[in-house]
């Protein structure tokens, strides 16, 4: 059982494996840079090139992929839980694919000059996108009470199904110049410049990670259904509500920065009950860590295996994840069959 | 009432999908007694619990929990005093039977729901009740059937509640295993609990049920000791089949079996 010093202790693993991953990343690159450099930096306070580079555009993109992979791992492992089933990840009630609708409409007009803080059009009508279907999703969960956990998932799949035409629309009817930019953002990137983009993003997502934090212990209780769990004495629909709408705000501010990264939300929720346990106040802050140290080596790989370009980062989550995931799956049949 | 833990009075409900209804029924539940509630599939059975339970909304009628109706009551609050255990639970995952066992202790946590000495030894007392105090670490998937049923069980009184709504909680065992879990019923209600059990199991349901509520078509067909509910007639009507009584050699209390030909 879950003891407090237990818990302590293993969060204290992921944190030291994420410390580790945000110190050492930004050091590597398409050129790797210097300790020296950078540290004397810090202590003389006079910046050098090494200096600048890590901290105006290293450090930024560093913490935005931890950010945006924490993000995705812990709505991953929520909804998991809500939904009952093992598959479910943050893109499956079609937030994704309805930002992408948004992306898609701005990149297809040029000029268009509709901003956010330090968003720009692209990433603010993604979040305009992601956010209409965050209200649906919650509307029905409201006014729907009857609705099950299948119908919000079929839901969902409807949203992303009708948002896929919605693109291919947009993409028939706009420039062809503009074709690879859409196929870029839906690949997924996390090349931002500066703080501002993580700053405008975290009064979006830091209520949506309390929101799921703050049910930790509470998801446990959705483990033999929700009849057991009104039985134990928990609000299932006020859960249910809950998880919707912080998956869906954080899920939302994830995807309007990086488009759409895949696998990142489904398999590290797996991965840390592989190794930590099934106990929600474990796999919830653990997944933000370990998914937050996943997408951030990701990125990593990304900017640097076909230096001086980048490779979209959602190739390398895609490539890595699904093998990955065959492996976690297997090793966790094998240990079963022992 | 004095003693009354829990009154259903007139409620009704509706299913949407297919129109499927309760009718008006009303029934309560003493402390230290063990009410069985029996009937043939699709009856109203598990609706009627579930409604007792609070689950589902009754369309009309009250459901009154010590006096207090049930709408006015917080879960938590409710949880402390009702245990509920549905039909056919099941998870997925690999949580222990000590971790299942412990969920029975969520009314009474906070924050992060880290458990106190207190909560421990309940735990303990309750696992050793059940009979499971050995199998503390096992994953539950390692576990019967059977074993599974204890385990809920266990997290059912974890709650420490003195109200216990079970849904069919031994169709999965064998003869064994439900008469010890039948006894076992019965010294919890010795000790106060009242105990409702929806059954198909019509003798276990008369050996161990102080009394019986027989539905019939989404209504009480008839309600009371199990002398007076299981007659030849009111099987016969509800079941639609020959039934024959006979008499428990230990109790003298009716025992039911299908009057067929003999081979």
């Amino acid at each position: 059982m879950l003891t407090q010093k237990k818990f302590i202790f293993i969060l204290s693993w992921y944190s030291a494996i994420s410390i580790g991953v945000l110190i050492a990343a930004p050091f590597f690159g398409s050129e790797n840079l210097s300790w020296n450099n950078v540290s004397g930096s810090i202590l003389s306070g006079q910046t050098n090139v090494d200096s600048d580079i890590f901290f105006s555009l290293r450090l930024p993109r560093v913490i935005t992929s931890f950010i945006v992979g924490g993000i995705l791992s812990v709505a991953g492992s929520a909804l998991q839980v809500v939904l009952r089933n093992p598959l479910a990840e943050p893109f499956i009630l079609g937030i994704a694919g309805s930002g992408a609708v948004g992306a898609v409409i701005a990149i297809s007009i040029p000029g268009l000059l509709i901003h956010l803080g330090a968003f720009s059009s692209v990433q603010f009508l993604s979040l305009t996108g992601s956010m209409l279907c965050v209200l649906i999703i919650y509307w029905l969960a409201v006014n729907k009470p009857d609705f099950s956990m299948t119908n919000i998932l079929l839901s969902g799949v409807t949203i992303n199904i009708f948002c896929g035409a919605m693109i291919l629309l947009v993409r028939y009817m706009a420039d062809p110049g503009h074709l690879v930019a859409m196929d870029r953002w839906m690949m997924g990137g996390l090349d931002v410049v500066g703080y501002g983009e993580v700053f405008t993003l975290l009064p979006l997502v830091l209520p949506g990670l309390i929101l799921l934090f703050l049910k930790c212990n509470t998801l446990n209780q959705l483990a033999f259904g929700e009849e057991m769990a009104t039985g134990h004495g928990v609000n299932v629909a006020s859960v249910q509500r809950h998880v919707f709408l912080g998956s869906g705000l954080a899920t939302a501010g994830a995807v309007s920065i990086a488009g759409p990264i895949g696998f990142v939300g489904l398999i590290i929720p797996h991965a840390v009950r592989r190794i930590s346990g099934v106990d929600n106040r474990v796999v919830l802050p653990s997944s933000f860590l370990l998914g937050g140290a996943f997408l951030t080596v990701c990125d990593l790989v990304a900017r640097t295996i076909v230096a001086p370009t980048e490779m979209p980062v959602g190739i390398i989550t895609a490539i890595v994840g699904g093998p990955l995931f065959l492996r976690i799956l297997l090793k966790g049949e094998s240990m079963r069959g022992e | 009432m004095a003693g009354e833990l829990i009154s259903i009075c007139d409620v009704t409900f509706n299913y949407d999908f297919n129109g499927w209804g309760l009718l008006p029924c009303s029934f309560s539940l003493r402390r230290g007694e063990v009410v069985g509630i029996i009937g043939p599939n699709g009856s109203g059975k598990s609706t009627l619990l579930k409604i007792a339970a609070g689950v589902l909304e009754p369309l009309n009628g009250k459901v009154i929990i010590k006096g207090r109706e049930i709408s006015s009551l917080k879960r938590r609050d409710l949880a402390r005093l009702m245990g509920y255990l549905p039909q056919n639970a099941e998870s997925h995952n690999d949580y222990t039977v000590e971790e299942v066992v412990a969920f029975g202790r969520f009314p009474y946590l906070t924050g992060a729901g880290f458990l106190r000495h207190s909560d421990l030894e309940i735990i303990s007392r309750c696992m050793e009740k059940t009979g499971i105090a050995d199998y503390g670490r096992r994953p539950l998937k390692r576990l019967s059937g059977g074993e599974v049923q204890r385990v809920l069980l266990a997290s059912v009184l974890a709650q420490e509640p003195e109200l216990l709504l079970l849904d069919e909680p031994t169709s999965a065992l064998d003869l064994n295993h439900q008469v010890k879990f039948f006894r076992l019923l019965s010294r919890l209600a010795s000790s106060g609990i009242g105990a409702a059990v929806v059954t198909h199991d019509l003798n276990l349901a008369s050996l161990f049920s102080d009394r019986i509520i027989m539905l019939r078509h989404g209504e009480i067909a008839c309600q009371g000791t199990p002398d007076e509910v299981l007659t030849e007639y009111a099987l016969k009507k509800t079941y639609g089949e020959e039934i024959e009584i006979a008499r428990h050699p230990a109790n003298g209390r009716p025992v039911v079996f299908p009057g067929i030909e003999c081979r």
